[in-house]
């Protein structure tokens, strides 16, 4: 029953993205308006297909229909409602068929934003393309990632269920959702930007068109990291949350494509240049999504959480292919009418701030890329194994990150085009005395480490930079009598949320990997012990059974409070014990506890590991913030035009001639 | 210059000169602050920081991608224990590093030896950045230069062209020149507000150009031989694809057997038997019925049987070496190793012509033949048989 | 529109396809070496240990005697890396004691990795293991051959040469057959 109605499902989606394919394609060639009007609800058939197939498969879970293998391989009995829901993405079909949903509600979206210009070829060869990409993914669930195969041979009693580590946080439930939104949500700009490509419409429509879309993506994709990071410091027991681990690298580097997007394409927005770099960057967030899928599911590279190899990835690959062949060639065609009519002259302007911006995320990208793929590299060179880790990134991205901040502090104050000295030197006047503050403070309290020298005045200086932007901003408009709000919540003060959002990040990191301390105790029950100004009281250990694990929970107090109880599990039928670590959160700094040796018995020493690292809880905080900035860039007021918004600041202090003298021509 | 603009203009110096200095000084503590930190960073770390900083450079040999530092399993606190007896030893980085190496192989490094590509991985970024900025350098210059010499619409051109270091003195002079009122380069080269504008509305609204042939044809090429390529890259996979579903008998115990096949085989060849057998092994516990690995495991313990004079291991290669044959009649080697045994070890040269017969119809190599050839002859002759074509 | 913007049009064209052409064959370079790449469960790495004289073994054995590999020059020497937490060392157990019972001129020297050593003489009692097992305190024998995870066991020629390592558990045919092939290479 399930089977057949999933099976329906992905039918349907893929007949559904076909037959948009074939209608609008011949609308388009043809420009019949009437056509391409009947080709674009067709993507509501491909919505049906995915919400029939989403239902059929968790109607299958949450029934433990075991008789889909799927469900009998990552849903148990005993695996609670939580864990039960989630199992459509813990493994490899599943999440593609979530990927389909994710990208047909996009589409879905997509047709009803453009509905008022139906015949518009530009949405309308948009809306093919991601019919195409559509199609692919209907495709595999047809082939080779078949979510709802039946079981062969006799219908099990009880399923598996899902692999140990992803039943046990509930962050399960949001984390790879977010990712998906975010991956997918690139699918439709990449489509505008094709579209533009193809109907040689290469100025700034699409760019303004997909600003907002880009942005939900973005925020998506932004959030989903934050979570994955969040997940890994709550579940994998080492005490970090970044590990440079290919699945990470593989979210990462479409967020920087991303990244640099979104910044390079307001100056196409505003000036007309940047277009070949905005195609390019759009291409490669995309492109880059389907490239980590394909590392995530390849199993070609050693990861921490690789937890399928498939036959998927030759698939995956070949569309990484085609997207990145059919987005050069469509560039190359249309290579002439790319060419803006305006050039960047290396100045202290805007312009050069976005040029130095895309240089400085392509960098990072690669060498991201680079240390990603360097092992496969090598290994096909001289058949030799290495491990490309955290040194290897720390020591480039370290410096990368800095000269990022520096430049994501100077470039909000830079004007446009004209170098405006008497602005300039005034936006920049308080941020340089802060990060010069900072610069002493660092060396009366003697702060070590190159790299924490330069880190924290960066930060200082691109946090006040922002900071001064948005208050600027918000000022300006009260004065103007527009209302506190219209200005406070602009999509200029979302950009600066943001961007104060990655400097307390960037100031977290620093300190949380820099002031970090790593110890092991071993205590007996009722035994106290000091470690790192922290007190630890062992009070004994505990064996809790629930259906779906049996558990062995220490009791431990920190500084008197109440206990945490960091544990080993064995889930089910799995032989696999899985440690979870207990982390007691603080704005100052969290501890962070494991049991890495239980007990013999109920009176024998225990040894925990215990982490303590200052300031990890702002990264959590941070990542909302940058919803949040995310949320008011896409939806906030409309700013002014770059120019208006000189004036305005010039406005603030009129009677102060010095600033009024640059637009007296 | 009116009255208003005069008195403007003083209070500008002035303003500005005080807003320059401060901002002149902060720069000046920052530069200033972060080289006297630079500096006292010691260049003689502790022996704490040395054992820190090896440790990070040493992966958890149990572990995928995280450091001996930030672990806490057996494997990570081996390691520390190491790395903090040969620091007080006196032993340098090197050695300990050297030392870890020797034995676990690069794989136990966070990042990779020179030998093993470690200059490349950190040289590649640099050449990118440069590669990048040259030709951006390049381009920017020439399109500036055609800017210069002819604007859109006629306007005068952008003055451009300043190479990188004039440029930056530029940025310096600029912020805290206090003087100068006009006179820097982009302001006078900036389009007026007005002529941009519409110039910008102008390049909207003109008409697009349909592709020329010549652009056509960019695009028909191209999506031929994208096409042609992800069709033949796709063949390719799949059908590597299709013979390691042959191969690998159990996904669970997944092991890439042609590989570890084809290493026993070279293994075999520089003589290396023993390791060669343990391969072979390998293969034949996931999948037992692995023909290859039972020929070359077959053959492998017969000689060396013949070697140790211990006839159990013939009898255990003629085992091997049979069951190869009935699961795999088409397979040269098996035959041809089979007949061997049969002609050497238990002088049938009837059979062994049958093997060797079978062996030459499954289109056995040239090179194989020609090393097998004299044997083959022999077992023909003692068999009372006519020599096949192939070997005369 | 004049010829000048015309010719730099030309030329910009070519350029936007020079760096397509460019970025597209570093993207079929990337595409070709990520399609012939193995899965990382196929791929198996030889020790590097292997053909080099076995690091020194020496300490006291969890009987209290003291035990050296130095010792046991001259006969081969099966080191074996045991816990008593682990699985697979548990499947193996029974195979090496029948090993170590039946063979004449092979010993076997176990080597406790990461366990309580009360926990270890009770796993081995537990299977009538009769060789000498040692106590490894801070895993710094099992750093010296490169152990990852037990069970790991290396075979050691009686002139001290390690000729094989064998990840995970042995079984009782191969570990004869290495030994008759061992010894018919000339060791």
């Amino acid at each position: 029953m399930n089977a057949v109605l999933g099976q329906t499902g992905v039918l349907l989606g893929f007949v559904g993205a076909l037959a948009g394919i074939v209608i609008l394609g011949y609308g388009l060639v043809k420009h019949r308006p009437g056509i391409i009007r009947h080709g674009r609800s067709y993507s509501f058939v491909l919505l049906a297909g995915a919400i029939l197939a989403t239902f059929a498969m968790e109607r299958a879970l949450l029934t433990h229909d075991f008789s889909l293998a799927y469900v009998a391989s990552n849903n148990s009995r005993e695996t609670p409602l939580l864990f039960t829901i989630t199992g459509m993405w813990s493994a490899l079909q599943g999440s593609i068929l979530l990927w389909g949903l994710v990208l047909t509600l996009y589409i879905a979206g997509l047709v009803i934003r453009t509905r008022r210009r139906p015949s518009d070829e530009l949405p309308a060869w948009a809306l093919l393309i991601t019919n195409l990409v559509a199609a692919f993914f209907f495709a595999l669930m047809l082939g080779p990632a078949n979510p709802f195969v039946r079981i062969s041979g006799a219908i099990p009693a009880d399923g598996i269920g899902p692999n140990p580590l992803l039943q046990d946080h509930p962050l399960v439930a949001i984390h790879p959702p977010f990712l998906y939104l975010g991956f997918v949500g690139f699918t439709v700009p990449f489509a505008f930007a094709l579209a533009s490509l193809i109907t040689n419409r290469l100025e700034e429509d699409w760019v303004t068109e997909t600003r907002r879309w880009s942005l939900i993506a973005w925020g998506f994709l932004t959030v989903g990291i934050v979570l994955g990071a969040w997940w890994s410091y709550q579940v994998l027991g080492w005490g970090g949350y970044w590990g440079w681990d290919p699945v990470e690298n593989a979210a990462l580097l479409p967020w920087l494509a991303g990244t640099a997007y979104l910044h390079s394409s307001i100056a196409q927005q505003r000036r007309g240049i940047l277009r070949v770099w905005n195609i390019s960057l759009i291409v490669s967030a995309f492109s880059l999504t389907i490239l980590g899928t394909f590392f995530t599911r390849s199993g070609i590279l050693q990861s921490v959480h690789s937890f399928s190899d498939s036959s998927l990835g030759p698939y995956l690959l070949a569309f990484f292919f085609l997207v990145v062949g059919a987005a050069l060639i469509l560039i190359a065609w249309r290579g002439d009418g790319l060419r803006s009519s305006r050039v960047i002259v290396p100045s202290m302007s805007r312009e050069t701030a976005f040029l130095v911006n895309n240089i400085l995320f392509a960098v990072f990208a690669f060498v991201v890329l680079l240390g990603t793929t360097f092992p496969l590299l090598i290994q096909a060179i001289n058949g030799s194994q290495v491990t490309v880790g955290a040194p290897y990134f720390d020591s480039f991205i370290g410096p990368l990150g800095i000269a990022i901040l520096f430049f994501m502090g100077v470039a909000p104050l830079l004007p446009w085009q004209r170098t405006n000295r008497t602005l300039v030197q005034k936006r920049l006047l308080w941020p340089t005395i802060g990060a010069a503050v900072a610069v002493v403070v660092e060396i009366a309290t003697r702060v070590h480490g190159p790299g924490l020298i330069f880190a924290y005045p960066m930060a200082v200086f691109a946090g006040i930079a922002a900071l001064r932007q948005a208050v600027v901003h918000t000022i300006i408009s009260n004065r103007r009598k527009d209302g506190i709000f219209r200005f406070l919540f602009s999509r200029t003060n979302g950009g600066m949320l943001v961007h104060i959002a990655v400097v307390m990040i960037a100031l977290a990191l620093v300190s949380s990997t820099s002031y970090g301390q790593r110890g092991s105790l071993v205590l007996k029950p009722g035994q106290s012990i000091v470690f790192d100004g922290h007190r630890f009281t062992y009070h004994g250990i505990q064996t809790v059974v629930t259906p779906a694990k049996t558990s062995l929970q220490a009791l431990i107090s920190v500084d008197g409070s109440a206990s945490y109880t960091p544990e080993v599990s064995q889930f089910g039928n799995n032989s696999q014990v899985v440690g979870t670590p207990a982390v007691r959160p603080g704005l100052l700094d969290d501890v962070y506890l494991t049991l890495d040796l239980p007990p013999k018995n109920s009176s024998g020493p225990a040894t925990f590991g215990v982490v303590i690292q200052p300031l990890v809880s702002w990264i959590w905080i941070a990542g909302g913030l940058m919803a949040v900035g995310t949320a008011i860039a896409a939806f906030g007021t409309k700013d002014a035009s770059p120019l208006e918004s000189v004036e305005e600041e010039l406005w603030v202090k009129r009677d102060d001639p010095d600033l009024s003298a640059p637009v007296v021509r | 210059m009116t009255e208003y603009s005069k008195r403007a203009l003083i209070i500008r110096i002035r303003g500005m000169k005080l807003r320059s200095w401060l901002l002149a000084l902060s720069v000046g503590v920052v530069v200033v602050g972060v080289a006297i930190s630079l500096l006292s960073v010691g260049s003689h770390p502790t022996p704490e920081q040395r054992m820190t900083r090896i440790e990070a450079e040493v992966k958890c040999p149990s572990c995928d991608g995280i450091s001996s530092l930030d672990s806490n399993t057996a494997g990570a606190f081996a390691v520390r224990s190491f790395v903090e007896q040969q620091v007080k030893a006196g032993k340098s980085n090197r050695f300990i590093i050297n030392a870890l190496e020797a034995s676990y192989g690069p794989t136990i490094l966070m990042s990779p030896p020179a030998s093993s590509g470690g200059t490349i991985i950190a040289a590649l970024p640099f050449v990118f950045v440069a590669v990048v900025l040259g030709l951006m350098g390049f381009f920017g210059y020439r399109r500036r230069r055609r800017y210069e010499l002819s604007g859109p619409d006629g306007q005068p051109g952008v003055e451009g062209g300043e190479s990188g270091s004039e440029s930056e003195a530029g940025v310096m002079g600029f912020l805290f020149d206090a003087g100068g009122a006009s006179g820097y380069k982009s302001e006078a080269g900036s389009i007026s507000k007005d002529s941009e504008y519409s110039e910008s509305r102008n390049f909207i609204s003109k008409p697009r150009r349909v592709g020329s042939i010549r652009q056509s044809w960019v695009l028909y090429l191209g999506v031929l031989l994208l096409l042609g390529g992800v069709g033949s890259a796709l063949w390719i996979v799949r059908s590597q694809d299709n013979l390691q579903k042959q191969l690998v008998a159990s996904a669970v115990q997944a092991r890439n057997e042609a590989q570890t096949i084809l290493r026993a085989r070279t293994l075999a060849n520089q003589g290396q038997d023993v390791q060669a057998l343990q391969l072979l092994s390998s293969v034949l516990e996931v999948d037992p019925n692995q023909p290859v690995a039972l020929t070359y495991q077959g053959w492998l313990l017969r000689q060396a049987g013949e070697k140790d004079k211990n006839p159990a291991l013939i009898n255990q290669g003629q085992q091997f070496l049979e069951k190869a044959v009935k699961l795999d009649p088409s397979y040269p080697d098996a035959h041809v190793f089979l007949g061997y045994i049969l002609f050497q070890d238990r002088h049938e040269p009837k059979l062994a012509s049958v093997q060797f017969s079978a062996f030459l119809a499954d289109k056995p190599s040239v090179s194989f033949i020609s090393a097998t050839k004299s044997v083959m002859i022999d077992a023909y002759k003692q068999a009372g048989l006519q020599i096949p074509p192939q070997l005369s | 529109m004049d010829n000048q913007d015309k010719a730099g049009r030309t030329r910009s064209r070519k350029t936007v396809r020079a760096i397509a052409l460019v970025v597209g064959l570093f993207v079929v370079g990337l595409s070709i070496l990520l399609a012939t790449r193995k899965p990382v469960s196929m791929q198996t790495v030889a020790s590097p240990l292997i053909n080099k004289a076995a690091p020194p073994i020496a300490g006291t054995s969890l009987d209290g005697k003291k035990v050296s590999l130095a010792s046991y020059s001259g006969r081969f020497v099966l080191v074996n890396f045991f816990a008593s937490w682990c699985t697979p060392c548990q499947d193996e157990e029974k195979a090496l004691v029948q090993f170590s019972n039946s063979s004449q001129d092979v010993s076997i020297l176990g080597v406790v990795f990461d366990d309580v050593n009360s926990s270890a003489i009770s796993f081995l009692r537990r299977y009538g293991a009769n060789y000498p097992a040692l106590s490894d305190p801070n895993g710094q024998i099992a750093l010296s051959y490169g152990v990852a995870q037990p069970p790991q066991t290396y075979l050691i020629s009686p002139n001290g040469v390690i000729l094989t390592e064998i990840v995970g558990p042995v079984n009782l045919t191969a570990l004869n057959q290495l030994i008759s092939i061992a010894k018919s290479s000339g060791f």
